[in-house]
């Protein structure tokens, strides 16, 4: 089986899909995109030679509807078929249809798939194979409550309820003790009904303190199996990694040269060819360290960036040449690792916040790439970060020399990310890769858990203060002008006194905190008061500000444009603090409706409601949303009941009206961006009417029931 | 059009001079200013804080924060007359703020009491400063929000304020009549003849457990028909707006009402129907600096108001109408940020032929539809034979003619002197300009204190020497100097803008910022020039 590859098609989404098109340009292959109705607009789609839109919104409608993506390759003409990950990538009937159609599949041939997809039977293989597995047992569908309790005892606390066709953390429940064992069942079960269409789950050992280590490995149809050394994944937020890299900082040379020799191993013995990884726990330190088979993922990883910034080689070349019939490129031995790389994810949600995902349009984007550092992004400036697919937007990955320096160079660059539109997890993944437990390389799979601050990192008061002045000097001052300024300058007054004072939120440490600066009115003055952490929402009486002791006073407070303007409201230039002047970038976000029938286009009297200013320098990025100052009383809003707190579909309703529920009982699960959400009962009562039903797309804080509280 | 060449010399000591002179007028100026901000009514400083900590610990603002949350984030305000009350027996800045902002985009005249100051008790200054507000309201056809908070009249002035005070509420309806809306925020006390300020308003926004709008309090109710009434049932914000129904709205604290007051500019539907901006505005080609030292100090000593003129228009550039002929009156066309505008400018006194290129150009301006700029430094009429002979009363009528029947909006800004029937012409307060603006070196009167103490003296002379005594020189110089001082302190720019002949003293430096909201403000409403005059006596 040999062919060359001319047109191919990517059945995936996102960074991913871009990614494999790159490669794909530089081997001179055209490229075929799909896409869902809400991917319209992102990146992958325009840089595609074609693109085929699949009509429909859910992955079930788009991505994973076999019949769909093979139809768009007939009607482009593609020869080949990438899968990505997830989706339908380590599915081993779209595969053998791919095939069936007569286009290549870059991938490993469905036998191997199967072989490995039921995780149950991977074990089995990878137990003749010889690799130590981790204690478990299967779950039969008809299990008892008696039954599943005894199997869980043998297994033993702390296990993992995983989906036996999963992956990516969907559908896995970690149970400490036997009292939780039947509802983290129960609820495994749906998740992975949901995300693949396979509701069996099995128990596994959980091992804390353990670190998650892959081997990337590579075979071919010639029959030869190499290994592109490890990656440690070990950081991951509910069993997702955030935090990969390569050389891993806590496997011994022992483990590791025996981990790779069980990674080929295995893939011989299932006769597996192109890209795949065997995922190992470690556990224990120095010669005492031992490790377990995990599983074993038939495709291309999210991580490879990893692998591929240390050994320099392009791993979708290799699926390609692979897929092609060509032997791999590249023998065991001329396979070369420098230097230590490091990806983080950057996912929109909030760390500080129960991960809970975050939607809307990306309004501020400052990543890009430089030296040695890549970024591996489904996004950029505008684009809609939607609710129905994964919240990942982007992978940053860094290589230096030593270890030190590529975390070095990735949290640079992650400080001054600006993003701005959704929230993410940022600032949490600087707060990681400054830590010290990272830096010392005490990377578990416990390692959120166990530096809960990295979750909501608190930014140094010098930074607040000085983001804040840029903030304040780019709003107040006269000078600050939107458009060609006519008529009086900003807050012009001809009687001084009454300083203007502006309320700014911003999040810091996982809360909202209110700023506020002031601007004393008068030729050419250049004082301000500046308060970064305010008492109240806002602040009222501007003539007490001189004596107001949460005030400092800040004189000669200066912002010098650059020449560089890039947006309509975004100026790099020089904050002159302190009598110290630094580079800072900053962004105003104004509300143009504020002026509507004003003439927008000629002449601004006033300018638009400023909604915020996002600062960005090189130690760290701060958004200040501008507090209005008429809303305080006008908050007046009765406790709603239970809502739900993201948009999603429902996928379970728990309760029927005229139930009697307890304080926290489930009411209705909301899957949403691929994650479940339990909405709760808030206070014991009756079910009085429930508001939505299975199927229901429903909007962020709708509320799902009304439960009239016993008294 | 032609930029005008500027020859002022900054190293000059005539320059250094008028600029030290300048800068110390507008240093007392500011420490008055500082003095009406603080609130409290009174230059003694403990006083002052006293009654500023008592209206603080009901947690209240002090008025230009009201008027601060009032307006747009951003928002210039155009505070009028602040030192009005200056030497007389009221308090400085008559206890009451009022100016020109934007609320939801929309200029609106605003006036707030102050109520640190004698409870915002409405003094003769007070009742003055408000009538004025009302009026610009009127003529310029601005939305009026009143930000309420008075304990009444002002009772020891009681007789001076109870006839002109009535006004305001037949101001209030006749501006509600034109179709001028008028919204009433009250925060505080509104009552007995204050409660026609909300009654007579479109809009009224009370505040809860902190409106009082009542005609009679309890113990006048109780004296009236031995009722033992509650204050808050008598005329508390929550009984307005519900049994009342006197209030629209009601507010839970000051931010929430001053909140509904924006949302009601915001329904307003208000357009504009000045024709606005003709040009994209350019600045001036020459530093606004230089104003303090071109002005001169003493007013006698004349200066080139071109200069004037080059530091405030747009890119400097003046059209010049009729150069050659007149030369005292400057006369032509300029855009000052964009607005166009006719310029009449004072270089020295005025003559027949200065009379009539002026009452000549005012008809074109009005042909137009071009507002009007008159930039007063004037010492008056040329006086003596050859000039009454030649005419100077018919023709400084037909100047008056044309400035009287003019319908175009009129600014006037005093750079100098403004004495005689000079400021007749060049359309003084009485003459219903739209905005009267003054420079610190201003002064006016009937005529300069040393004419009028020489004219004193001669016909002092005449009177004794008729009665056949002589006339000893010496013994009236004391005579003549007190009335020369007491000329020169009723002439001054802080006596006439004590007693509101003007809409407030400004820094030279903001003239053009000051003329451009002016020109704002009067673009509210349509501009359209005269069709008749008077009859012109030829």
């Amino acid at each position: 089986m040999s062919h060359q590859i001319t047109r191919i098609l990517v059945a995936n989404r996102g960074e991913i899909a871009r990614r494999i098109m790159r490669t794909a340009d530089e081997l001179g292959i055209e490229t075929v995109a799909i896409f869902s109705d809400p991917d319209r607009g992102l990146p992958f789609v325009d840089e595609a030679t074609y693109a085929v839109a699949l009509g429909g919104t859910t992955s079930g409608e788009t991505y994973l509807d076999a019949a769909k993506v093979l139809d768009a390759a007939r009607r482009t003409g593609a020869d080949a078929v990438h899968p990505g990950y997830g989706f339908l990538s380590e599915n081993a009937e779209f595969a053998s249809a791919v095939t069936d159609a007569g286009l290549v599949w870059v991938g490993p041939t469905p036998a191997s798939m199967r072989a490995m997809a039921l995780k149950v039977e991977a074990k089995r293989i990878a137990a003749d194979a010889g690799v130590p597995l981790v204690p478990g047992a299967e779950l039969a569908a008809d299990v008892t409550d008696s039954d599943l309790l005894r199997t869980g005892e043998q297994v033993g606390y702390p296990l993992l309820v995983k989906a036996s066709a999963g992956g990516g953390g969907k559908g896995m429940r970690i149970v400490r003790g036997a009292g939780d064992l039947v509802e983290a069942m129960q609820g495994a079960r749906r998740e992975a009904a949901s995300s693949f269409g396979d509701a069996t789950v099995f128990l596994e050992r959980y091992l804390e303190r353990s670190r998650h280590v892959e081997v990337q490995v590579f075979g071919d149809t010639h029959g030869s199996v190499v290994h592109l050394f490890e990656r440690e994944c070990s950081i991951q937020r509910r069993h997702q990694k955030v935090v990969e890299e390569s050389p891993s900082p806590g496997a011994t040379v022992s483990t590791l040269d025996r981990m790779y020799a069980a990674a080929v191993s295995l893939a011989s013995a299932i006769g597996y060819v192109g890209a795949g990884t065997v995922e190992f726990l470690v556990s224990g330190e120095g010669d005492a360290q031992e490790f377990f088979f995990l599983e074993m993922n038939t495709r291309l990883q999210v991580e490879h960036p990893v692998t591929e910034m240390v050994t320099g080689l392009d791993l979708v070349e290799w699926q390609i040449a692979i897929a092609q019939g060509e032997p791999l490129p590249l023998a065991q031995k001329d396979i070369e690792r420098e230097g230590h790389a490091i990806e983080v994810r950057l996912y929109a949600e909030d760390p500080a916040n129960g991960y809970l995902p975050s939607t809307g349009t990306i309004t501020g984007w400052e990543l890009d790439e430089w030296d040695e550092v890549r970024l591996d992004s489904a996004v950029h400036h505008g684009s809609v970060v939607s609710p129905y697919y994964d919240p990942m937007l982007a992978k940053l990955i860094a290589r230096g020399e030593t270890r030190p320096e590529a975390a070095q160079k990735l949290a640079a660059t992650l400080r001054k990310a600006g993003i701005r539109g959704v929230t993410t997890n940022a600032a949490s993944l600087v707060a990681v890769l400054e830590s010290g437990a990272f830096l010392a390389g005490d990377t578990t799979t416990a390692f959120l858990d166990e530096n809960p601050e990295t979750l909501r990192p608190r930014a140094s008061a010098d930074v607040v203060r000085r983001h804040l002045a840029a903030a304040a000097v780019n709003v107040l001052d006269p000078s600050s002008t939107w458009v060609r300024r006519r008529g009086a300058e900003r807050a012009w007054r001809n009687v001084d006194g009454v300083p203007e004072v502006l309320a700014l939120r911003h999040r810091d440490g996982g809360e909202d905190r209110t700023a506020l600066v002031a601007r004393a009115w008068g030729r050419g003055s250049a004082t301000y008061w500046l308060c970064t952490d305010a008492e109240g929402e806002t602040f009222a009486a501007p003539q007490t500000i001189a004596t107001d002791p949460q005030f400092e006073r800040v004189d000669d407070l200066r912002f010098e444009s650059g020449y560089h303007w890039r947006v309509d409201n975004e100026r790099d230039g020089r904050l002159e603090l302190d009598g110290i002047r630094r580079e800072i970038s900053v962004r105003v976000e104004r509300d143009p409706s504020s002026v509507v029938g004003r003439r927008v286009e000629v002449w601004v009297e006033g300018e638009p409601e400023v909604l915020g200013v996002n600062v960005v320098d090189a130690d760290g990025a701060t958004y200040f949303e501008v507090v209005d100052p008429w809303a305080a009383s006008a908050h007046e809003g009765a406790g709603a009941g239970p809502t739900t707190p993201v948009p999603g579909t429902v996928t379970h309703v728990a309760v029927a009206v005229g139930d009697e529920v307890e304080a926290g009982a489930a009411l209705v699960v909301l899957e949403a961006m691929k994650m479940e959400h339990t909405i709760r009962a808030d206070a014991a009562g009756t079910v009085t009417e429930i508001h939505v039903s299975v199927g229901q797309s429903v909007d962020a804080h709708t509320v799902v029931a009304t439960v009239e509280a016993t008294s | 059009m032609a930029r005008i060449a500027s020859r002022v010399d900054p190293r000059s000591s005539s320059y250094a001079d008028n600029r030290a002179a300048m800068l110390e007028a507008l240093g007392e100026i500011e420490a008055l200013t500082a003095q009406v901000v603080r609130g409290g009514g009174t230059s003694d400083d403990g006083k002052a804080a006293r009654s500023v900590a008592k209206l603080r610990s009901r947690g209240k603002l002090l008025p230009r924060e009201r008027i601060g949350l009032l307006i747009d984030r951003g928002s210039p305000f155009l505070e009028l007359s602040p030192l009005a009350g200056y030497a007389t027996d009221d308090p400085l800045g008559g206890g009451m703020v009022s100016g020109i902002g934007r609320i939801r985009g929309v200029e609106c005249v605003i006036s707030a009491n102050d109520p640190t100051v004698k409870g915002g008790a409405q003094g003769p200054t007070s009742v003055a400063k408000g009538l004025r507000a009302m009026e610009i309201a009127r003529v310029n056809r601005l939305p009026l929000v009143s930000l309420t908070e008075s304990a009444g009249a002002d009772l020891p002035k009681q007789a001076e304020i109870f006839v002109p005070g009535g006004a305001s509420f037949k101001n209030l309806t006749r501006l509600s009549a034109a179709g001028i809306p008028t919204i009433t925020l009250v925060f505080g006390s509104s009552t007995a003849g204050g409660a026609y300020v909300p009654g007579m308003s479109d809009y009224v926004v009370l505040q809860k457990d902190a409106a009082k709008v009542y005609l009679g309090g309890p113990p006048l109710v109780k004296m009236a028909i031995d009722e033992d009434a509650d204050e808050e049932q008598l005329g508390g914000a929550e009984m307005h707006a519900r049994t009342s129904g006197l209030a629209d709205y009601l507010a839970a604290d000051e931010p929430d009402a001053l909140r509904i007051g924006r949302d009601i500019v915001g329904h307003l539907n208000w357009r504009t129907l000045g024709p606005g901006r003709s040009k994209a505005p350019v600045a001036p080609a020459y530093d606004a600096e230089e104003l303090l030292g071109i002005a001169s100090a003493d007013v006698r000593v004349p200066f080139e108001v071109r200069e004037v003129i080059a530091r405030v228009v747009d890119g400097s550039e003046f059209e010049e109408f009729k150069p050659l002929y007149g030369s005292t009156l400057v006369t032509g066309w300029a855009h000052l940020d964009g607005y166009p505008l006719g310029i009449l400018a004072n270089n020295g006194i005025l003559f027949s032929e200065e009379a009539e290129k002026g009452a000549q150009f005012i008809q074109l301006c009005e042909r137009h539809d071009v507002p009007i700029l008159f930039i007063q430094n004037i010492t008056g009429f040329m006086v003596g034979t050859k000039y009454e002979q030649g005419g100077i009363i018919k023709d400084g009528a037909k100047l008056i003619n044309a400035v009287s029947n003019s319908t175009v909006p009129h600014l006037t800004l005093m750079v100098g002197a403004s004495y005689g029937a000079g400021n007749y012409g060049m359309s003084g307060r009485a003459y219903d300009p739209r905005f009267v603006f003054t420079w610190p070196n201003h002064r006016i009167a009937v005529m300069g204190p040393k004419q009028l103490g020489g004219v004193l003296e001669i016909v002092a002379r005449q009177r004794t020497e008729a009665a056949g005594q002589p006339f000893d020189t010496n013994a009236f110089a004391p005579m003549r100097e007190a009335f020369e001082q007491q000329v020169e302190a009723q002439s001054t720019a802080l006596y006439a803008t004590g007693r509101l002949w003007d809409d407030g003293i400004i820094d030279p430096r903001d003239t053009r910022t000051v003329l451009s909201l002016a020109l704002s403000a009067v673009h509210s409403a349509p501009v359209q020039g005269a069709n008749s005059y008077g009859v012109f006596r030829m």
